[in-house]
C-alpha cells in the first residue's frame, strides 16, 4: 500500500454482474488493475491507475455497473485537499516564506557606551554609509562598520558591533580627554596619636620625621612634590609608617541602673513563603513598645517535595527594670569589651606584642574604666 | 531472462521454442502465483479462480484469493493457495 501511495492509484467498489465480460473489456483496453478482490457474488473492489480512471469508469457505465470511490493514494488525496483549500494553503505558504525572510532582516539599531557622542551623530554616520535598518543580515559588514565609526567620529576610541536576533548592537568606547582631567589627591592623615618610629616615603612630601609626636588627624605626607624652581606637581601621597601607638577606650558603669528584661509576655506571627514570594502572614499585631525578636524557619512539606517555607517570629516584651549589680561582678567583662573594641579598631599591621593597661576611677558613684592599648604598628 | 529459459530447456530436455511461446506459471510457495500469456479469466471467486491459458486452463483454489496485479499479458494472484491444477 505504501507503493500505492507513491503512485497515483484509485480504488473503486463496483457492484454488478457478468464479471467475465467486464474483465475481457478491461484486458482489451489494456488497463492495469491492482488488488482485485471479490467480496460478494456481485460486489468487488478494484484499483486502477489514475490515468486509466476515465476509461475504467466508461467501461463500468456501459455495463451498468454501480461504482463508488473507495480509496485513493495519499498523493491524490493530498492534492485534492490542497485544491479545495487552495487559498488557505497558499496563505500558509506565504506566511512561512514571510517569516523566513523576516528572520533574516535587521529592524533595529541599539547603541551603548555613549557619553559625549550623541546617538544622532552615530545614526547619521551609519545611514550615510549604507548601514540602514530593513536590510538582510548578510549585507552588514561589521568589521568595516567599526572602522567607519572610528574614522568619521573623532571622539570614538573603539567600537564593536554584533547582530543579535533582528537587532544591530553597537558598543562604543569614547576617548578620554587627558587635558581636562582633574587629579584629586588627598594627603596622608594619621589615624592615631602616635610617635613616628620610621617613615618609608613612596611618593609625596613628608611632613614628619622619625621621633616626631603626631596627633590623630595630622598630615603625615602631602600629595605633591616641589621642584627646585618652586613648581609643584600633584602626586598621590603614599608612605609606609612605623609608629608607636597608645589608644584608649573608657566605659562608664553605674551599679544602680535600668535594664530591659523580658516581662513574660509573648506574641507569635507565622508567615508562609514559596521561593522567596510571600504568601501571607497571620498572627496578632505587635503592640509592645520594646521587644526582642526570635525567628524560627522550617520547611514543613519537604517530605512531599514542596518548597514552602514557614517562618515563625516570636516577640518578647521587654520592660525596664531597676537593677543593682555590683561593679566587682562586671569589671572583668567591661575590661574585655574595652580590649576587643580597641583591637578591632586597629588600622594597619601590628609588629610587636600588644600591651593592655586598665585604670578604674570612682567619681560620685560612677565607675570610669579606661583601657589602654600600647603597641608598635605599621600603616 | 533468455538464458534462464535456455537453462530450463536444457534441464527439462524440451525444445527452447516451447518456452518462448507458451504460457508461464510460477508458484511462489503457494502464496503468490505469477502467470504469463493468459487469455482471459473464466471465473473469479474468493475460493477459486479459473484462468484460460494459451494452451489449457489453470484452476487455483484456496482462501481469500485476489488478483494482485493484472495487465494485458500477466496476472499475479495471491492469497492462501491450496491447490493449482493445469489441464
Amino acid at each position: 500500500m505504501q507503493e500505492d501511495n507513491l503512485k497515483q492509484k484509485v480504488y473503486y467498489e463496483v457492484s454488478g454482474l457478468n464479471f467475465k465480460k467486464f474483465l475481457e473489456n478491461i484486458k482489451k483496453n489494456n488497463i492495469q488493475v491492482y488488488n482485485f478482490k471479490r467480496s460478494d457474488y456481485n460486489l468487488f473492489t478494484i484499483g486502477v491507475n489514475k490515468q486509466d480512471e476515465k476509461t475504467f469508469i466508461d467501461i463500468c457505465t456501459k455495463m451498468n455497473y454501480k461504482i463508488s470511490l473507495q480509496d485513493q493514494s495519499l498523493i491524490l488525496k493530498t492534492s485534492k485537499k490542497i485544491k479545495q483549500n487552495l487559498a488557505i494553503f497558499l496563505s500558509i505558504v506565504f506566511v512561512f516564506i514571510a517569516i523566513a525572510i523576516s528572520c533574516n532582516m535587521v529592524y533595529r539599531v541599539e547603541i551603548y557606551g555613549l557619553d559625549n557622542v550623541t546617538k544622532e551623530e552615530v545614526v547619521k554616520v551609519l545611514n550615510d554609509n549604507g548601514y540602514n535598518v530593513g536590510k538582510t543580515k548578510s549585507s552588514y559588514n561589521l568589521d568595516k562598520l567599526e572602522i567607519i565609526l572610528k574614522e568619521n567620529i573623532n571622539k570614538i576610541s573603539f567600537a564593536s558591533s554584533i547582530i543579535k536576533g533582528n537587532t544591530l548592537l553597537i558598543n562604543i568606547n569614547e576617548k578620554i580627554d587627558n587635558d581636562n582631567l582633574i587629579y584629586d589627591y588627598k594627603p596622608l592623615i594619621s589615624p592615631y596619636d602616635c610617635i613616628i618610629k620610621n617613615i618609608n616615603l613612596k611618593s609625596g612630601t613628608s611632613n614628619v620625621k622619625n621621633g616626631d609626636i603626631v596627633k590623630k588627624g595630622d598630615t603625615i605626607v602631602f600629595p605633591y612634590i616641589t621642584y627646585k624652581d618652586g613648581t609643584q606637581l600633584k602626586v598621590e601621597a603614599e608612605a609606609e609608617i612605623q609608629a608607636y601607638i597608645e589608644i584608649s577606650n573608657t566605659t562608664v558603669y553605674y551599679e544602680n541602673h535600668t535594664e530591659l528584661v523580658r516581662s513574660g509576655e509573648k506574641l507569635q506571627q507565622t508567615q508562609f513563603s514559596l521561593l522567596g514570594l510571600n504568601l501571607g502572614a497571620r498572627g496578632d499585631k505587635v503592640l509592645f513598645s520594646n521587644y526582642q525578636i526570635e525567628t524560627k524557619e522550617n520547611y514543613p512539606y519537604k517530605n512531599f517535595f514542596l518548597p514552602f517555607k514557614k517562618t515563625i517570629t516570636y516577640y518578647y516584651e521587654l520592660v525596664e527594670k531597676q537593677v543593682y549589680i555590683p561593679f566587682d561582678k562586671v569589671v572583668q567583662n567591661i575590661i574585655e569589651k574595652n580590649q576587643n573594641l580597641l583591637y578591632n579598631n586597629l588600622q594597619g599591621n601590628v609588629t610587636d606584642k600588644i600591651e593592655y593597661e586598665t585604670t578604674t576611677n570612682l567619681v560620685e558613684n560612677v565607675y570610669y574604666v579606661t583601657t589602654y592599648l600600647k603597641t608598635n604598628i605599621i600603616f | 531472462m533468455f538464458s534462464f529459459l535456455e537453462e530450463i530447456a536444457k534441464l527439462s530436455g524440451l525444445p527452447f521454442d516451447i518456452f518462448n511461446e507458451n504460457f508461464k506459471v510460477i508458484n511462489f510457495g503457494n502464496k503468490v502465483i505469477y502467470i504469463e500469456q493468459f487469455k482471459n479469466i473464466i471465473s473469479f471467486e474468493n475460493f477459486e479462480i479459473v484462468i484460460k491459458l494459451s494452451h489449457g486452463v489453470i484452476k487455483i483454489t484456496g482462501e481469500n484469493l485476489k488478483i494482485k496485479n493484472m495487465n494485458l499479458n500477466t496476472i499475479v494472484i495471491n492469497g492462501n493457495i491450496k491447490t493449482m491444477e493445469i489441464s
